[in-house]
């Protein structure tokens, strides 16, 4: 005589629990192939660090590769420019401004980075946007980068 | 009694699934271990410089910095990790913006300090990783508190990092 097999509850509760998994993970992918992304897009990315000490500004150097914290590649130095960090020192006759000559300056990197595009969109590691006036923290091999984005375009050729 | 006895070893798809996902994980983590021990890198010698900025110097005490020689331990902030040792110690004056005749300029402030202390260490590097010495990154630019002796270097300013070149 066969014995009728049945699920225990136990074990529904488990397969559920797959297939709500696998249904997320569907979704996500789902989500991720809908942005309609435009493939491969290299961009050109200023990004701007105030007032930084002089020995290490010179720990940046053009050419290299700079790293998210999680180790992704955000992009490449293609270019620096160095120009003395502005000060203002409030007085009795008013606030007085001038710069801090060669012990500080102000950093404005050029950064070349390739991600995609989606609706308008540079997305820097094909999943997030990239954002003027945000704050992104990167690594070069000695150093750390803390830079404000000014501007962003596509680079044409 | 001999159905009984075979239910209670039943084992389900359910527990297949289950079983097969635990050795997909467990092959996964393994991988990912294998992976990241080949490109653990090799020993690299560094020298850097931490900027322990704008402290007060007080009258007729030892100041800290005053008893540390070269190769002295620099502790990581809660005293755990070895993160090199001492190669010198300079004692700057701490100076700041101020306007004088209607220009600014900078000038020393009175019983306040700069401590550049300069370390060497072994660091490993691994691409996109950086450099690190004891697992924690050494980047210029970095800000953290170490420890020398008995004292917190609070909010020390990596000032530079660079690599120590043997001929």
């Amino acid at each position: 005589m066969r014995v009728k097999k049945r699920i225990h509850p136990l074990d529904l509760c488990v397969i559920l629990l797959i297939i709500l998994c696998l249904l997320g993970l569907f979704l996500r992918w789902k989500d991720l192939s809908a942005r309609d992304t435009d493939g491969a897009v290299r961009y050109e990315i200023v990004m701007e660090m105030p007032g930084v000490g002089w020995e290490t500004a010179a720990c940046y150097d053009p050419g290299e590769t700079l790293y998210t914290e999680v180790g992704e590649v955000f992009g490449s130095i293609r270019r620096i420019e160095r120009q003395p960090a502005k000060i203002r020192v409030p007085s009795e006759h008013g606030t007085i401004f001038g710069d801090w000559g060669e012990e500080k300056v102000d950093l404005r990197f050029y950064v070349d980075a390739e991600g995609a595009e989606s609706n308008g969109r540079f997305l820097w590691d094909g999943r997030h946007a990239l954002l003027c006036g945000e704050r992104y923290t990167l690594y070069t091999k000695h150093a750390r980068l803390v830079g404000t984005v000014l501007h962003f375009e596509p680079q044409i050729g | 009694m001999r159905e009984q006895g075979k239910k209670g070893r039943r084992f389900s798809t359910v527990d297949a699934v289950i079983v097969a996902l635990m050795i997909a994980v467990l092959v996964g983590a393994v991988t990912v271990f294998d992976r990241n021990r080949e490109n653990r890198g090799n020993d690299i010698e560094i020298e850097y410089r931490l900027l322990w900025s704008d402290v007060q110097i007080y009258e007729g005490l030892a100041s800290p910095w005053e008893s540390w020689r070269a190769g002295d331990a620099v502790y990581n902030q809660n005293g755990t990790a070895v993160l090199g040792a001492v190669e010198s110690v300079e004692i700057l004056a701490h100076r700041e913006p101020i306007v004088r005749d209607g220009r600014i300029v900078l000038e020393a402030v009175p019983d306040r300090a700069d401590i550049v202390v300069s370390v060497k260490a072994l660091a490993i590097f691994r691409t996109g990783d950086g450099l690190r010495v004891r697992d924690i990154r050494i980047a210029a630019g970095g800000v953290g508190d170490f420890q020398i002796h008995s004292c917190r270097l609070a909010g020390a300013e990596i000032l530079s990092v660079r690599e120590v070149v043997t001929p």
